[in-house]
């Protein structure tokens, strides 16, 4: 699973902005299917790589994918799955990202690039968690 | 709830980790990157291997030329700043497109004296036009078809170019001796030429702008009985070896003072002299 991570990192660090955030989606589907250490686990080893094409924001990412694995495990658990929860976990993850990026000073991308990404990658979601899911865990059951 | 959450083990651990990243986040600057380094160049290895990769399958010719065309751009701007240095008056703009040109044919008696170009009229070269290599000159332009031009090169015993000491500012002719050597004309006898020293042209005439590398002075003879000094070049291009050449075109000649002031169309004729066609 952090290879899958480490993979789908060099992939996104090789692709431009306006590209789907795939580590973002890997990040959620993997949550869905595992505890919340291991989901905190995955989320801080995926910022780490991420924040090391950024040495000088160390710990940005790593705080908000650690913190996206967290919640959206949480929420996870809590929380009735309805067809539309992975999106909107998916979301939430990408708000919280950005977010938390706008808060330590990295600012915020280009709004164009910014929108066409997010919106990619909310459509991929669905795919991405059909894929994955029948990859890493041998099952997939529709909401 | 909130309390079972944080007190579970799987709880404290995942609060470990986000603490860990806001440690770091919280970290000064010098030691952020002190603690990225190591790890930074071990995640990011793979990338750097699949760039090194990509660079090393490009075409190599394609980046040969790329850097070839490159360094001609910077001998210009060197012979333009070389230029400046004595004219205090703003620069305007470059002025000077590079034609890139492979040699396609040269004279069979010494390969050095004539080449044929594979860029014509067609591709903006015109006769007059200087031909030089990253290096130096290596002649000008003296016929054009629509698809290929003869270069005239500086060992061409018809060749005369106004060249100066860059270190002493004395100007004089380079031409061919006898013996196929770049020499001096009409360098008087008290000038200041000293061996090693750089010659650059002059931009006296219309053919080549001030300022491009020429050649090095290789010895200055000490003939009392002689008019003037004797001075050998070596000129920078190796002209016997040139397989490929830029040919300056100026697009800009009257943009104002500066560079390329001399090679704009004459108005005026020194008197006495025949006048150009």
């Amino acid at each position: 699973m952090l290879l899958l991570m480490y993979l789908l990192f060099l992939v996104q660090a090789s692709i431009g902005p306006w590209w789907p955030d795939l580590v973002v989606v890997a990040l959620v589907v993997i949550t869905l299917h595992e505890s919340r250490t291991v989901s905190t686990l995955a989320g801080a080893w995926a910022g780490l790589c991420l924040d090391m094409t950024n040495p000088a924001s160390l710990g940005t990412q790593l705080l908000a994918l650690a913190a996206s694995g967290y919640l959206v495990s949480l929420l996870h658990t809590v929380m009735y799955r309805a067809r539309w929860a992975t999106v909107g976990f998916v979301l939430l993850a990408l708000a919280l990202k950005r977010a938390l990026a706008f808060l330590t000073g990295l600012g915020l991308p280009e709004m164009t690039p910014l929108l066409v990404s997010s919106l990619l990658t909310l459509g991929l979601t669905p795919l991405a968690e059909l894929v994955l899911s029948r990859l890493l865990y041998r099952k997939w059951q529709p909401a | 709830m909130t309390k079972r959450f944080v007190t579970s083990r799987q709880d404290r651990v995942a609060w470990l980790v986000l603490l860990l990243g806001l440690a770091l986040l919280l970290l000064p600057r010098r030691l952020r990157l002190a603690v990225s380094q190591p790890i930074q160049s071990a995640v990011l290895a793979p990338l750097r291997l699949s760039a090194a990769c990509r660079r090393a399958l490009r075409d190599p010719s394609s980046e040969n030329e790329r850097l070839s065309l490159l360094a001609a751009r910077l001998a210009v701007e060197n012979a333009r700043l070389t230029s400046l240095q004595s004219n205090p008056e703003p620069a305007p703009g470059l002025g000077v497109e590079l034609v890139r040109s492979p040699v396609v044919s040269r004279d069979l008696g010494t390969f050095e004296q004539w080449l044929v170009i594979s860029r014509g009229s067609r591709h903006g070269v015109s006769p007059g036009a200087p031909v030089i290599t990253a290096t130096g000159v290596c002649g000008k332009v003296i016929a054009c078809g629509p698809n290929q031009s003869l270069v005239q090169s500086i060992l061409s015993p018809e060749f005369r170019a106004a060249v100066l000491d860059l270190r002493s500012r004395v100007p004089a002719v380079a031409r061919v001796d006898r013996s196929g050597g770049l020499v001096l004309e009409y360098a008087p006898k008290e000038s200041d030429f000293r061996v090693g020293d750089t010659l650059v042209t002059a931009g006296l005439g219309t053919v080549f702008p001030k300022g491009l590398r020429f050649g090095e002075v290789v010895a200055v003879p000490d003939r009392p009985e002689a008019l003037f000094k004797a001075v050998s070049v070596r000129p920078f291009v190796d002209v016997s070896r040139v397989e490929e050449v830029f040919v300056m075109r100026l697009s800009d000649t009257s943009a104002g003072p500066g560079w390329l002031e001399n090679v704009a169309r004459p108005e005026v004729s020194i008197p006495g002299e025949p006048s150009s066609p």
